[in-house]
């Protein structure tokens, strides 16, 4: 998953998107070395050192991964559990990102 | 119902081809001690896999670990095969058989699990020990597997393995309706399909009335609630709901609510509460957007709120209650479900820096819940 991961969000680079995590590693310092080790340059939220974390307890998480869709008007869009592959997840997210850059046009005129 | 299939395909297909390697050793003696011989071999090399990846600490040597330790189910089929194949009428030929069905991929007339497919069917359907195999046989797709339970069904003497059999025919062909289904509506995941479940199985597949088999799975559940329900073990059907809240096919719910309705067990109709709440949320899932998914969203809804004022303390074999998991999933339904607004997500990165989800408001999201284990 990571490779693929950083080649979206480089692809990415200069649209609307952004990829953010929610890590249920041990400890910050257990995130931070495979930030480093993976070159992660996303953001994820820690999540308090378990599986069983707030943010995933909320979320009702029981699979990893877990991947949701929000768009840019906050919306769920999609939700998969287990990677639906990687000619699903970008065909997606093309398709809202797009939509995302007609609406800012849209507001920009 | 993309997710569920697609997460198996993507596991399966993530585990590299490793050949299987031929250790002559001495043999033990008779076929039981033959057969504990090569249960325990295997056992051995799954645990010092375990243990080596647990050491591992990045992602680049867990790939390692799993190209060079993973024992995949798969390479010991053989072995398991030879066994059976040496004493095709012993009981323990059973045991062996069971195991390269468990294990074996689907494949075409030759392959090792048609070949054990075959010496269950003409020697064996009769024998006490098939309900084991009858749980692995509910979690294929192919008609062969079909054919063999329903000769276990028809000629099996102990009532306990008939209802095995029954109720393995009926998650068997509406798991096979379900691809049928995924297939014709998603044409592009037929190469995928066909690596895992071979050219011969994927072509009948495409050919198949998916109405058809749904119907054939619903009688089956039927049958298994009218003749068999009754003797069959709470710890037993905790686990068997937990099976059909996630595998989420229309005919296993009249199996359900006859639970919830019929059976005279408290923690009975709370498992069965709790998993047609599942099932009616996941189906509701995997359709586009509807009145008929709403619909089943709303009646899901209503379930879990009744699984939790009725049933809250029923304590379910894999862990917590069933309020435990009828809270959270009833959270979902609200506020997470597709076409919802997303709930705020607030805490601190790895350097202690707080941000929230909402900050990112005008950008498309993937939010991506994992592990580095």
């Amino acid at each position: 998953m990571y490779p693929h991961e950083r080649s979206l969000v480089k692809a990415m680079e200069n649209k609307p998107f952004v990829l953010l995590g929610v890590n249920s590693d041990p400890s910050k310092d257990a995130l931070k070395q495979v930030i480093a080790a993976e070159k992660m340059t996303w953001r994820s939220w820690w999540d308090g050192g378990s599986t069983q974390g707030p943010i995933a307890t909320k979320w009702n998480v029981h699979g990893w991964p877990t991947l949701y869709v929000i768009d840019h008007k906050g919306i769920i869009r999609h939700k998969w559990i287990g990677s639906p592959g990687d000619k699903v997840l970008d065909e997606t997210l093309n398709k809202l990102v797009k939509a995302a850059e007609e609406d800012a046009k849209k507001t920009a005129k | 119902m993309f997710r569920s299939v697609g997460g198996i395909i993507a596991l399966l297909l993530a585990l590299p081809a490793w050949g299987y390697q031929d250790k002559s050793k001495e043999k033990p003696t008779t076929p039981e001690q033959q057969y504990q011989a090569l249960l325990k071999e295997e056992n051995d090399a799954m645990n010092a896999f375990q243990e080596a990846y647990q050491k591992a600490k990045t992602s680049k040597e867990r790939n390692k670990i799993i190209a060079e330790k993973y024992p995949r189910p798969e390479k010991a089929v053989p072995k398991f095969l030879e066994l059976a194949e040496k004493y095709p009428q012993s009981p323990v030929a059973v045991d062996a058989l069971t195991e390269v069905v468990t294990r074996a991929r689907q494949g075409g007339k030759d392959s090792p699990r048609a070949k054990a497919l075959a010496i269950l069917q003409r020697n064996h359907v009769q024998s006490n020990k098939m309900g084991r195999i009858c749980q692995s046989l509910a979690n294929s797709y192919g008609k062969e597997e079909t054919d063999l339970l329903r000769s276990i069904l028809a000629k099996n003497p102990s009532k306990e393995v008939q209802a095995e059999a029954c109720l393995a025919l009926g998650q068997q062909l509406g798991q096979r309706a379900k691809l049928v289904r995924l297939l014709k509506s998603r044409a592009e995941l037929m190469k995928q399909v066909e690596q895992v479940f071979g050219k011969e199985l994927t072509e009948e597949l495409q050919k198949a009335d998916a109405t058809k088999i749904d119907a054939e799975s619903a009688h089956y559940f039927e049958e298994f609630a009218e003749k068999y329900a009754v003797q069959m073990k709470p710890d037993r059907i905790d686990q068997l709901c937990q099976g059909l809240g996630r595998l989420g096919v229309s005919g296993s719910e009249a199996l359900l609510r006859a639970f919830m309705g019929k059976d005279s067990r408290r923690e009975v109709q709370g498992f069965a509460c709790l998993a047609l709440a599942k099932s009616l949320k996941n189906r509701a899932d995997d359709m586009s957007e509807s009145k008929e998914a709403e619909k089943l969203r709303q009646e899901s809804e209503q379930l879990f709120e009744r699984a939790i004022t009725k049933y809250a303390d029923v304590k379910l074999s894999f862990g917590g209650t069933v309020a435990d998991q009828a809270k959270g999933a009833l959270y979902e339904l609200r506020y997470l479900s597709i076409g919802k607004v997303a709930p705020e997500v607030e805490g601190e990165d790895a350097d202690s820096k707080k941000f929230k989800l909402s900050d990112y408001r005008g950008k498309v999201v993937l939010l991506d819940f994992w592990g580095n284990w």
